[in-house]
């Protein structure tokens, strides 16, 4: 099978010449359509940073990286063009704005996609990913009314609004109780269903068992890749 | 265009802080502009006065030690008459004309001129040539005014002062013309005058390159008439007051511009502030697909919404109240307006850049 997300031989370095801290070394993996891979390791251990080169939210210092065969550019426009089209991010501390409506924080992806839906079209896509998460009713709400895990609920309406194929979640439960963090991965395994590859940081045990394979992380450098088989 | 508007509404919802800080700049700019405008305006006509310090004119002031009204005698206004037919010097009537005739030129303010050299010594100022003439200031649109009579000599309205025309006075400095007629008279008229008119005549009477002998006589046919007169090189007199004019407007701009910099310097660090506030919701318009484009005309919105537009707006308003106003240099806010206009864009540089590492 064709991967829709491959990194070859990244790594990334964050200082000058004189102080210099490898957070990425040398790291290759795959995310095939339609699975979900739980990405575990200790705080610092490099998460977040595969996270967000994977995401094309930051560059590695060496490597490169693949979408659907196709090598990532270093250009900052196509980089952008490619996060709007390919991926949905969810994280720990939500990511929203703060004093902005639930719609206009839905809407975000709708309003760099290429080409632009019409207004009345972004209007109810992002209605129908609201519906999707079951809050339809907070359309017009600032975030500081709802609780977490409905916050976190609209995170994951804006990731799913653009019809993502690569969804990146970095400790997407870690803030919430684990009946709302149950509900939280039911949404979040549901874009496999429809296709998409998953990619989920966390270290919580409970989550990664939901997890089609668990890739463990440290110092940064991955050090197992085992397949798992749901229970 | 949406990322423009988007920026202004960012602004908005930051309306009481970028309100006041805007509000202050607008204030400070507009006071800078009036300041710079009443320098710029004073040190224009100082040097309308060039010709006249070429010339060593002698100009006067009067003392009057009983405070009575004087009577100026005819040998004294014909040696007047003399000095002026001489091409030696001049005169004007600025306050005193036809007191006692309210219709006297449509009620409008007058000029007086006495003196074929005038055009000479003011070439920036289009008069008209054969005397008598006359003309109106670019404000007067009454067509009725088509002469002005002064004891029995009509003297004709032959055309319109260019907007902003301003006549050097020597005991004042400059005398605006766009709401007053301006008459050039022969100086046959003088000894016609009444005593208050005839007086303002000697007392601004301009004497050109006069010798010792000329000043002295002049001065004891006045004292004679009890009109004591006090004679000013303008050659001393007038750089003296350009030096204690430019000194004064150093002051005055130095610290008007130690002000707005305070102020630029306040509204600085607030809007960065603001933009560091907001620099979450860059970086998450990033990750959705927010290009550096996007983001830079977002805060172009924001910044255009606090420091361009509300002093700009209000330093036109002032261009145009000053232009109503006939304030002989109403234009001087513009500079001002060129100076908000190159920190807008310095300050929208530094947030571009400032933003720039999101997403890359």
């Amino acid at each position: 099978m064709k991967p829709i997300l491959e990194a070859r031989n990244v790594s990334k370095v964050y200082g000058s010449n004189r102080i210099q801290v490898t957070a990425l070394d040398n790291v290759s993996l795959q995310l095939n359509a339609g699975e979900c891979v739980i990405l575990m390791g200790a705080s610092g251990s490099g998460k977040s940073t595969l996270l967000n080169i994977l995401g094309l939210i930051s560059k590695p210092t060496k490597g490169h990286i693949f979408i659907q065969g196709k090598e990532v550019p270093e250009n900052d426009r196509n980089r952008s063009r490619l996060r709007n089209a390919y991926f949905g991010y969810i994280h720990q501390d939500y990511a929203i704005i703060e004093n902005e409506t639930v719609e206009s924080n839905v809407m975000i992806p709708l309003q760099y996609a290429s080409p632009l839906p019409e207004r009345q079209e972004r209007k109810s896509r992002v209605l129908q990913a609201l519906e999707n998460v079951g809050l339809d009713w907070a359309l017009k709400k600032q975030p500081s009314e709802l609780s977490g895990g409905e916050r976190q609920r609209v995170a994951i309406a804006r990731a799913l609004v653009n019809n993502p194929v690569v969804i990146l979640a970095d400790e997407p439960t870690a803030a919430l109780d684990s009946e709302t963090a149950q509900s939280v991965m039911t949404l979040i395994l549901s874009f496999k269903e429809k296709g998409a590859a998953v990619l989920v940081a966390t270290h919580d045990d409970k989550v990664a068992k939901l997890g089609d394979r668990i890739l463990r992380i440290n110092d940064g450098r991955l050090i197992t890749s085992s397949e798992m088989i749901k229970s | 265009m949406r990322e423009l508007w988007a920026g202004v509404i960012m602004a908005c919802r930051r309306w009481q802080a970028m309100l006041g800080i805007s509000g202050m700049i607008a204030a400070a700019c507009v006071v800078f502009a009036l300041a710079l405008e009443d320098v710029v305006s004073q040190v224009a006509v100082l040097k309308g006065g060039q010709h006249l310090r070429e010339q060593h004119a002698v100009t006067f002031t009067p003392y009057y030690p009983q405070g009575e009204p004087t009577q100026v005698g005819n040998d004294t206004i014909q040696y007047v008459i003399d000095q002026i037919n001489n091409r030696k010097g001049y005169t004007a009537i600025i306050h005193n004309m036809a007191l006692d005739d309210p219709d006297f030129a449509g009620g409008y303010p007058t000029l007086i001129l006495f003196g074929d050299v005038i055009p000479d010594l003011y070439p920036e100022l289009p008069l008209c040539e054969s005397v008598p003439c006359a003309m109106k200031g670019s404000k007067i649109v009454d067509e009725k005014i088509n002469a002005v009579n002064i004891e029995g000599e009509n003297i004709p309205v032959v055309g319109t002062l260019p907007a902003g025309a301003t006549f050097f006075d020597p005991l004042a400095a400059g005398l605006p013309l766009d709401n007053r007629i301006v008459i050039r008279a022969p100086t046959k008229l003088l000894p016609l005058l009444n005593s208050i008119e005839k007086e303002e005549a000697i007392t601004r009477t301009v004497l050109l390159d006069p010798e010792a002998k000329v000043v002295d006589t002049f001065i004891t046919m006045n004292a004679n008439s009890e009109l004591y007169l006090i004679p000013h090189d303008i050659a001393v007199d007038q750089p003296q007051r350009f030096r204690e004019l430019m000194g004064r407007s150093a002051i005055y701009i130095v610290g008007m511009l130690s002000f707005l910099l305070l102020v630029f310097i306040a509204f600085v660090s607030s809007a960065r502030l603001t933009i560091r506030q907001e620099d979450r919701a860059f970086k998450i318009r990033a990750m959705y697909g927010a290009t550096p484009f996007h983001l830079s005309l977002r805060i172009g919105g924001f910044l255009a919404a606090v420091v361009l537009i509300p002093p700009v707006a209000l330093l036109s308003l002032l261009i145009v109240y000053l232009h109503i106003a006939g304030a002989p240099s109403p234009n001087v806010p513009l500079w001002v307006i060129l100076g908000i206009l190159l920190t807008f864009f310095l300050l929208w540089l530094w947030a571009i850049r400032s933003t720039k590492k999101i997403g890359g």
